[in-house]
């Protein structure tokens, strides 16, 4: 089935994108990326601790996989957009997944700022996905200035509470002509399988897999999960009915 | 002269250059990008830029992050 997600000018097989943080170790990562079959990993930009010895995430991460560096820690667009330079002219590429942050308890997304961050890298060259709450306007905007895609939060980053925003999620899917890729909160695999199932793009699953005592595992139950979630899309669901709707036939009891 | 290394003030005898002050760190120059005042020094340019007694260097690398 030739079913591929298309995100500015290139084509994925794999609708699952993967973080990067929180493993106990980054070793596991090659592991992760080959069971999930991801083939986008997310990256933040930090500075270097001087008083421990460096270690490259970058020595973990298979060459295939396109880099999303995000602009985790930026309090506004500016930062945004400074981080975002930093992170292609270190050689991460022109994708970017804007990520604007002021608010420390729930890490909801600033969507004016996150806005105006879009529309300096979008016309600067940058592939510009951004993370936003579930907003059918706010989504119109973005990709009226320019980005290849929008990321709804199913829930608060790192929650692993599911999709809380699904009505809101349902109106970008139908009305956002670009991937809706559903980003931070989805908890478990049955959460990535019900926004597939409704006709998202895609899913990025960091924390569900990194706080899984078998992460491994878990990345193949992700990548599963998506696989039945899109077939299912694709194929159509069944209709709903308030009452019973017999599967056997009514006809032909063996005690007529 | 001193410079302001992520935060930590360094003291040098001698002018550094960039590549001198990643050596300092034992950091491989391939998996760090430094920021001189807030300015990205492209890696070609690294034994031959000198910061000026004062500025401010950002080592940064790429970390795992969602």
């Amino acid at each position: 089935m030739n079913d591929l997600l298309k995100i500015g000018n290139e084509y994925f097989k794999s609708r699952l994108l993967t973080g990067s943080g929180k493993y106990s170790c980054d070793s596991i990562i090659p592991e992760i990326s080959e069971v999930s079959g991801s083939e986008i990993i997310t990256v933040a930009l930090r500075r270097v601790d001087l008083n421990s010895k460096h270690k490259s995430l970058m020595d973990y991460i298979p060459k295939h996989m396109k880099l999303l560096p995000n602009t985790s820690g930026a309090r506004n667009a500016l930062e945004a957009v400074k981080i975002a330079r930093i992170a292609r002219a270190s050689g991460c590429g022109n994708w970017v997944k804007i990520e604007v942050i002021s608010d420390n308890k729930y890490l909801l997304p600033d969507g004016y700022e996150t806005l105006k961050a879009t529309e300096i890298l979008a016309s600067e060259g940058f592939v510009v996905l951004p993370y936003i709450n579930a907003d059918l306007y706010l989504g119109r905007s973005l990709i009226d200035a320019g980005a290849a895609a929008v990321m709804p939060l199913g829930s608060p980053i790192g929650s692993n509470r599911g999709i809380q925003c699904k009505e809101m999620i349902k109106i970008l899917i139908d009305q956002i002509n670009l991937p809706v890729i559903v980003d931070a909160g989805i908890g478990k695999p049955s959460d990535a399988a019900l926004v597939m199932e409704m006709g998202a793009s895609a899913c990025l699953i960091n924390t569900a897999i990194a706080s899984s005592p078998n992460p491994v595992l878990m990345a193949e139950a992700f990548s599963n999960a998506i696989d039945a979630g899109r077939k299912a899309f694709l194929a159509g669901l069944g209709t709903k009915t308030e009452y019973a709707v017999a599967s056997s036939p009514l006809t032909g009891f063996l005690h007529e | 002269m001193k410079l302001l290394v992520n935060a930590n003030t360094l003291s040098f005898d001698v002018k550094p250059n960039i590549l001198s002050i990643i050596s300092h760190y034992n950091l491989n120059p391939d998996k760090i990008i430094v920021l001189v005042n807030q300015e990205i020094i492209v890696k070609n340019s690294y034994s031959s830029f000198e910061p000026s007694d004062g500025s401010t260097i950002d080592i940064l690398s790429i970390v795992g992050g969602g």
